[in-house]
């Protein structure tokens, strides 16, 4: 499966006998795949400043969330930017303002009702994009039958290569800590995740999609007070 | 003449006495000339150092192919090929060390992930083979060469994969023994070390092979 998809292949400058080598090695080459659920295909990523101290955090706000409904916030469409308003939007919310809070941070309303700034601010960001994908059948040979405009048998390619053509979105989901940078009057990230998979049932549920968030800061130690 | 006398007889008596102290001898006497022998082999290997961090499960994907010739008749020389296949899939975080790019930047992945290595050894081989009286020859061999070395990591939705050139050296020890026909079993233990090259570090591993030889050197 995961070879429909990007792969990247370096190999080396080499006199022609190696080339020719390398290249057959690299032809031949067996790449098993353990995948058997769409959800292997889920990745969670994190990246931060590991020169940043998360433990000088204290208050935090995202948009559109307020202490009595962090549900309600923002989640940035990065295609068109618009918003998402699906039945998972509220789990995101949630399960990011649930880690936080359980990290010592507190939450508190945003910028538009709150004239105190936080300490952080994170925002939320979706992202969706379609592929599409073929697979072709090369169907080999029958013996000795005869079909009109193949010519006569013996073993070979008889049919035309039928293909399989077929799309599937794949679903981002971002998060990103935002300190303030006092030296340039600007906000900088200071770590970020991103959720990326295959927009499939089931693996699109908020059950798996929370599952992911938790992931996030699980692999992330340094933060919290 | 007298003296003469005795000095052949000892001379004869002490070529005896070392003739059946030998544990080996090599029956029929000298080849006419070099003698081939080969074999076809099912390789297990066992993963050890950088090789068993990135695949820990022992790889049963795994053929060889020896080609020999005798030039003396305790010893062969020739080409020992193959293709060894270590695979995993297994569900982990990556994590990268701080500082990477850009400088300061830490990052972690987690996900499922299919790693595995395609081992391609071309070995230039050598042997040092002698015969028991049973017929059977424990072998000691040493390879040289290279190995060309596909490292692939399949994560999420995308893969990646890394094609180089190492150069491989791989002791050997082993057995040959006779069965009907002119053919024997081969067993041996290799262990192989393609040292780091082409971006892919220093990897190693035990090579348990098993298969058929046959031919009129053996």
């Amino acid at each position: 499966m995961r070879q429909l998809h990007q792969r990247s292949r370096a190999g080396i400058s080499a006199p022609g006998l190696l080339i020719l080598g390398v290249g057959l090695a690299a032809t031949v080459a067996c790449y098993p795949s353990g995948v058997d659920s769409v959800t292997d295909y889920n990745t969670v990523t994190t990246a931060y400043d590991s020169t940043y101290d998360f433990k000088s955090l204290s208050t935090y706000s995202i948009p559109g969330a307020t202490p009595s409904n962090p549900s309600n916030c923002v989640i940035k469409d990065l295609g068109d930017g618009g918003t998402v308003n699906t039945t998972n939007a509220s789990t995101v919310c949630n399960t990011v303002v649930n880690q936080l809070n359980s990290l010592g941070y507190t939450l508190v309303p945003d910028g538009t009702t709150n004239p105190t700034a936080p300490s952080f601010v994170v925002t939320l960001g979706f992202l969706s994009q379609s592929y599409t994908a073929w697979v072709s059948y090369p169907w080999y040979g029958y013996w000795g039958g005869y079909y009109p405009g193949y010519g006569w048998g013996g073993w070979g390619v008889y049919y035309p290569y039928y293909s399989y053509v077929y799309s599937y979105d794949v679903g981002t989901i971002t998060g990103q800590m935002t300190v303030p940078d006092s030296s340039a009057s600007k906000m900088k990230g200071v770590w970020g995740f991103a959720l990326n998979g295959v927009e499939t049932p089931p693996n699109n549920t908020p059950t798996v999609i929370q599952a992911g968030i938790v992931q996030a800061f699980t692999q992330s130690p340094y933060l919290g007070k | 003449m007298k003296t003469l006398r005795l000095t052949a007889l000892a001379a004869v008596l002490l070529a005896s006495a070392s003739a059946s102290a030998q544990t080996y001898y090599y029956g029929g006497g000298e080849p006419s000339g070099p003698q081939f022998y080969g074999s076809v082999t099912y390789q297990l290997g066992i993963p050890i150092g950088n090789t068993h961090s990135y695949v820990q499960d022992v790889a049963w994907r795994g053929i060889g192919v020896d080609l020999q010739w005798m030039v003396k008749p305790t010893l062969s020389v020739g080409l020992a090929l193959g293709w060894n296949v270590f695979y995993e899939n297994i569900t982990t975080t990556i994590n990268a060390v701080p500082g990477g790019v850009p400088a300061g930047t830490g990052i972690a992945i987690t996900g499922n992930q299919d790693r595995s290595f395609n081992f391609f050894p071309l070995l230039a081989d050598v042997r040092w083979l002698p015969k028991l009286k049973s017929g059977v020859r424990p072998f000691l061999g040493a390879g040289i060469g290279g190995y060309i070395t596909t490292q692939y990591l399949g994560i999420g939705l995308y893969s990646f994969s890394k094609t180089a050139f190492q150069f491989g050296l791989a002791p050997e020890l082993g057995v040959l023994i006779p069965v009907e026909g002119g053919a024997a079993i081969q067993i041996s233990a290799r262990y192989n070390m393609a040292f780091e090259g082409g971006g892919i570090p220093f990897q190693q591993w035990l090579g348990i092979n098993v298969g058929v030889a046959w031919g009129p050197g053996i």
